[in-house]
């Protein structure tokens, strides 16, 4: 199944994904991820049975969630959802 | 299969071919070489060849050492597994009678390190009645179950140490539940989706957003939490940056590390941060890469709790840590080993209790010491009966008298199976017990002159008010 997913973290050699709209926590070898993929880096992955066949860094998917993301965090900044 | 008839018919020839003389070599030499092949899996199986039989040290009241050698299918929980790294001095036997009885909790200060499984989430309750959380696990991992039974209405302040999906996950429906006065974080951003559903969370619930740096107080009532970490953020580094927080009430401190990792440890150590408590929440649930030995004795605790789940994906605790902590004195309790653990704290020292009873071995204390450190690890364990090992005639041999000396909870009944190779011994003196005013219990008997040479097992067990502790004890007929 292709879908997106989201590094969450590493933890030693193995890396946490979170996978499509439900965010379901996949943990892989870090070896089966692209060697430049950082924590915080969007993927286009290709998942069969908790297993990934591929995985590419999805770099505009990135560069959108953290737009958007720091939007968010800037408005709780300022205190703009307690007015 | 072809060559081997083929290698088999050519043997047949060739040794019906020998004279007597031949014929007798060619055994000779046929012996020989089973000889060689059979002995490598004898040396493979050989009970030396298994992992080294661990040492442990037991060194209390009395001034003698008893070495026990301990196999490792004896009930260790924690460490037996360990092959390369030392044993903790310090570790757990079997779970016995589980509880989950926190009715009868008092104290001013209440700490509960809540079993999550993987992930972490503390609360603490301040002498006012106030509720503080750090962390709140992964999503649906009954944080909100565990403070709903705590009676918790509102949150008068929520720490994320740091924004991965095991810290943060579970805070999203703590912020749908529970109305929240305020959020501290370290201003950290992530870019997963269960990190923006916890924004949006914030943003709904409409807690006040706060970002903290090292030097920086939070009030949760008259209970404060001075921010020691993070000094400043080291970009790519989550756990590193997390919010590391010290809490003192009366004489008791705790400091809670987040997931913080041996470069915050000794960033922490050079900036000459105050680090000395008494209980240690150790950074990110207990991997290899934090709670450094210079950490350890910078903090110097009295107790250390790592959070994690059981069977885990990552190998939390790590035994190199268990190691660290074991080697420097510390009571190691883990929410995957003992559940919930909740620490009350009255302002003079403090007691834990915890959801599962789990024996603590701590064969560093000495009952007779009255250093402040040994008392403090004695209220700890107040709440928690244990048993240690005083001295115990081990290896003896068969036809001596056999003496076994332990310390536990005065009061508490005592009773004691000795497992031979034909089952449990029937020898005269091996009957219950109360243990003295002291917390002594001893024993002495036979070892009969025809026993089974070999390592055995001691099985004792204490009970006081309704809780009961066994401990497994090697013992070595020689």
């Amino acid at each position: 199944m292709k879908t997106k997913a989201v590094i969450d973290r590493f933890e030693g050699d193995k890396a946490v994904l979170l996978v499509g709209e439900e965010q379901d926590r996949l943990v892989v070898l870090r070896s089966f991820l692209p060697k430049i993929a950082k924590e915080g880096d969007w993927l286009q992955v290709d998942v069969e049975d908790d297993r990934v066949l591929s995985a590419v860094i999805d770099a505009n998917e990135t560069a959108a969630a953290k737009s958007r993301i720091a939007d968010k965090l800037a408005r709780l900044k300022r205190g703009e959802h307690r007015e | 299969m072809q060559i081997i008839k083929r290698f088999l018919s050519w043997c047949i020839g060739t040794f019906q071919k020998q004279g007597f003389v031949g014929k007798a070599v060619l055994v000779f030499v046929s012996l020989l070489v089973l000889c060689c092949l059979c002995s490598v899996p004898i040396v493979i199986l050989s009970p030396k060849a298994t992992p080294t039989p661990i040492r442990v040290e037991i060194p209390i009241t009395t001034k003698e050492v008893v070495n026990a050698t301990i196999l490792p299918q004896v009930t260790l929980i924690l460490g037996a597994q360990t092959t390369s790294t030392p044993i903790p001095t310090n570790f757990y036997t079997e779970t016995i009678e589980p509880t989950s009885n926190f009715t009868s909790v008092s104290g001013n200060v209440q700490v509960s390190f809540i079993d999550v499984g993987q992930g972490d989430a503390i609360l603490i309750r301040s002498p006012e009645g106030l509720y503080g959380l750090i962390d709140g696990g992964e999503a649906d991992s009954g944080v909100i179950q565990y403070l709903k039974s705590q009676g918790v209405q509102n949150l008068d302040l929520v720490v994320a140490t740091h924004p991965h999906s095991d810290h943060i996950g579970g805070l999203v429906a703590v912020f749908q539940t529970f109305p929240t006065a305020r959020v501290v974080t370290n201003g950290e951003m992530h870019t997963t989706a269960v990190y923006e559903n916890y924004l949006d969370a914030i943003a709904v619930s409409k807690a006040e957003y706060i970002e903290v740096v090292r030097g920086n107080v939070i009030k949760l009532g008259s209970l404060t939490f001075t921010v020691l970490n993070p000094g400043r953020i080291v970009e790519g580094d989550l756990n590193r940056n997390s919010v590391v927080l010290r809490m003192t009430y009366g004489n008791t401190t705790f400091l809670f590390m987040g997931d913080a990792n041996n470069d915050t440890e000794a960033e922490m150590i050079a900036a000459d941060l105050p680090l000395k408590a008494d209980i240690l929440k150790v950074g990110h649930h207990g991997s290899s890469t934090s709670t450094s030995a210079a950490f350890l004795a910078a903090v110097d605790p009295t107790a250390a709790v790592y959070s994690a789940g059981k069977g885990n994906s990552y190998g939390h605790p790590s035994p190199d840590t268990l190691a660290r902590l074991g080697n420097a004195g510390v009571n190691v309790l883990g929410t995957d080993i003992h559940g919930t653990i909740v620490f009350l704290v009255d302002g003079t020292g403090y007691s834990i209790q915890t959801a599962r009873q789990v024996l603590m071995l701590t064969p560093t204390v000495t009952p007779t010491t009255n250093s402040t450190a040994i008392s403090a690890t004695q209220t700890a364990t107040s709440e928690v009966i244990s048993i240690s090992v005083v001295s115990l005639t081990s290896p003896i041999s068969p036809g001596s008298m056999a003496q076994l000396t332990i310390h536990t909870a005065p009061g508490a009944a005592c009773s004691i199976t000795v497992y031979l190779k034909s089952g449990a011994s029937q020898a005269a003196g091996l009957g219950p017990q109360t243990a003295d005013a002291s917390g002594q219990a001893i024993w002495m008997w036979k070892v009969g002159s025809n026993t089974t040479r070999g390592i055995w097992k001691i099985v004792v067990q204490a009970t006081l008010g309704g809780k009961t502790a066994t401990l497994s004890i090697p013992f070595e007929v020689k």
